[in-house]
């Protein structure tokens, strides 16, 4: 086990290194570099920038040396220093810029997760074992909705029946009188009675699909043999449900569980600009539009990392679930 | 002649499908004795392994019990017996493996792959007697080494998976008898494995009956397997019964003409190369449409026109079987 582990986190090394260099060489891919975006700004409000300071503000921010002596130092600041550059566009280190984001994208992320298995497992186990039962047709019913109806649309519509019917400030995750103000009791109620709206529109569509994920998979457990088995032995029904085709079912979740955690932080991107999140989803977003290359690059290792992360955690998940996994993991 | 354990009596069991009701069951009586072995022999679809579930109550749906009686028989003492198809849920469970136990066709997919086989004998003890899990899982480890399962001790936590197809086929008898059942069904308990595993789980079968005297109802499609550990044999064809009695009558001297040419149909070693192997003549009718008087009249070799066609045949005594078929008996129109 101990030897799949230290392959497995050599290959993560691997993988990451592979992925930075294509990000970087993505990144310098389209015409232009920063300083497009400062001279397309200037000339927007009708300025004329010269030459001179073009090339000096080149020079600043190193974008005149060659291609792999900039991605070798931003890599090598990264790697030995922990520093993931400056960002042009907000002057400040990446750093900085987005940790005061990924916080509250976490949270978002969580909570809305939180709700999706709160509700998603139950009715898509109910639904596979009622099949075609009145509640099986209106769980289905309403998961094809659900997924159907684009979550930009849900959050405006949602947005406009909160502040019609109950007068709650639009969009953000404070009310204008909390924003500024330091963290107490108020401002956490604040946060809580803005966060349920995100929460139900970045849910809605991860609910509606994981339970037609959980109907299917348990629906092809629940006539196996075992099951007839358990039955046999006496077992009251529900506990042996629960016991033997409920968990089966269960593993391949576990198999796409990590591909949840680089979400955390980088999805729900377009209802946060809808709804003007402070998250870091439109951060990315933006950064991407201004070729703000160090935010971007470093945006992208660190979903990657993420990724990698989230792939071995699931791996491993799998592994304390399913005893199949387990006993090839110990072999291989 | 032992007492009866258990009487199957005009069982039907029925599929309620979009196209029509297939009755795979249709009229079952069979009577399983007590410490003794009944093989109940047939060709696939015939509705033997519908009849073993049945008796269980363990048919899904779109398969319904429509009908019948399965009558359980309580210690000779005890009084009359009980209906387990009037019984209420909680009995049944009661009854489920406590008193009737099963192992089934297919070792790999009738245990659950992911708990140990530890766990899974531990919790049939458990749901039945009131035991710790300590004295429960000292009985597993007791009953595993009964079967001939190598190392007991080590592979009461092994998963399935991790055991050969025979060893595994092991494990799910001892699972069925670690509760001390009257009546072991055994549901193709060897047709997936290999032949020296098979005769070794058939001799294992027959001492564990010896052992604990309990009685065997076995599911086969082989008669060889029938002939080799039965006391009775009920020969089912299209969800009836048409031939039960003593195993060295029905195989040896068979009535009725269905189970006379499934015996026909055994290979010896032997017998000649260039003869033709006999198969039974024709095919089993499609299941939405069942023929009309004797249901085997249409592959049959002593059909009589105007007669098996119209008059369903009843049950007779001849000797010391029970035969369906009007060669022997008269019948109802």
């Amino acid at each position: 086990m101990l030897r799949f582990l230290v392959r497995r986190l050599l290959w993560m090394a691997v993988t990451l290194a592979a992925i930075s260099f294509v990000t970087f060489v993505v990144i310098k891919l389209p015409p232009g570099d920063y300083t497009s975006t400062v001279i397309a700004n200037a000339e927007a409000r009708g300025q004329d920038i010269p030459d001179s300071q073009i090339a000096e503000l080149k020079r600043h921010y190193g974008l005149d040396k060659p291609f792999m002596v900039q991605y070798l130092t931003w890599i090598s600041g990264v790697v030995l220093h922990g520093d993931l550059g400056q960002s042009f566009a907000w002057n400040q280190s990446v750093a900085s810029l987005i940790g005061n984001r990924v916080l509250l994208s976490m949270v978002l992320s969580i909570a809305s997760l939180l709700f999706v298995w709160a509700i998603a497992f139950p009715i898509g186990i109910y639904s596979a074992l009622r099949q075609y039962s009145p509640g099986d047709y209106v769980a289905s019913f309403l998961g094809f909705i659900g997924m159907a109806v684009p979550e930009f649309m849900l959050a405006l519509v949602m947005m406009y029946v909160g502040f019609r019917y109950f007068g709650q400030s639009v969009g953000g995750l404070f009310s204008p009188e909390y924003a500024d103000a330091a963290w107490n009791l108020g401002k956490l109620l604040d946060l809580v009675s803005h966060l349920w709206v995100p929460i139900v529109v970045v849910g809605v569509a991860g609910t509606a699909g994981l339970i037609r994920i959980t109907r299917a998979n348990l629906l092809d457990e629940l006539h196996k043999p075992y099951v007839a088995t358990a039955r046999a032995k006496g077992l009251p029904e529900w506990k042996l449900l629960l016991k033997y085709p409920v968990r089966m079912s269960l593993s391949p979740f576990f198999s796409t569980v990590g591909w949840l955690l680089p979400g955390l932080i980088s999805g729900e991107t377009i209802v946060s600009v809808v709804m003007s999140l402070p998250t870091s989803g439109p951060l990315l977003l933006g950064a991407v539009k201004s070729q703000d290359m160090y935010l971007v690059g470093s945006f992208v290792l660190i979903l990657s990392t993420l990724t990698v992360i989230g792939t071995m955690l699931s791996d491993l998940a799998l592994a304390w679930w399913d005893p199949r996994i387990r006993a090839r993991f110990q072999k291989g | 002649m032992a007492l009866p354990l258990l009487e199957v009596r005009d069982l039907r069991t029925h599929f309620e499908l979009e196209d029509g009701v297939v009755k795979a069951v249709d009229g079952v009586d069979l009577t399983v004795r007590r410490g003794r072995t009944l093989a109940v022999v047939g060709e696939s679809g015939c509705g033997k392994s519908v009849t073993a579930r049945s008796i269980l109550r363990l048919v899904e749906r779109p398969a319904r019990i429509v009908g019948g009686e399965v009558l359980l028989y309580g210690d000779e003492s005890a009084g009359d017996p009980e209906d387990l198809l009037a019984a209420n849920d909680r009995r049944l469970r009661q009854v489920r493996w406590a008193d009737i136990a099963m192992v089934f066709q297919e070792p790999m997919a009738s245990l659950s792959l992911v708990h140990t086989i530890g766990d899974q004998i531990v919790e049939a003890i458990r749901l039945h007697e009131n035991v710790s899990k300590a004295v429960a899982r000292e009985r597993a480890i007791e009953f595993l080494g009964r079967v001939g399962i190598p190392d007991p001790n080590r592979r009461v936590d092994s998963y399935p998976f991790e055991l050969s197809g025979g060893m595994r086929q092991r494990a799910m008898i001892a699972m069925a008898l670690s509760c001390r059942p009257r009546l072991l069904i055994a549901d193709e308990p060897t047709t997936a494995l290999d032949v020296t595993t098979q005769a070794q789980i058939l001799d294992l079968l027959q001492d564990l009956q010896e052992e604990f005297g309990m009685a065997i109802m076995l599911i086969t499609h082989d008669l060889g397997v029938a002939a080799q550990v039965a006391d009775e044999v009920a020969v089912m064809y299209l969800g009836e019964v048409v031939e039960h009695g003593p195993a060295t009558s029905v195989l040896t001297e068979p009535k009725h003409p269905y189970t006379q040419a499934l015996v026909r149909s055994v290979p010896r070693l032997g017998q000649r190369g260039q003869d033709r192997l006999a198969a039974v003549r024709g095919s089993v009718p499609p299941p939405y449409e069942r023929p009309s008087g004797c249901r085997f009249h249409p592959r049959c070799d002593a059909f009589m026109a105007g007669k098996c066609d119209e008059i369903v045949p009843v049950r007779v005594r001849t000797d010391d079987t029970d035969v369906a078929c009007l060669l022997y008996g008269e019948g109802e129109r």
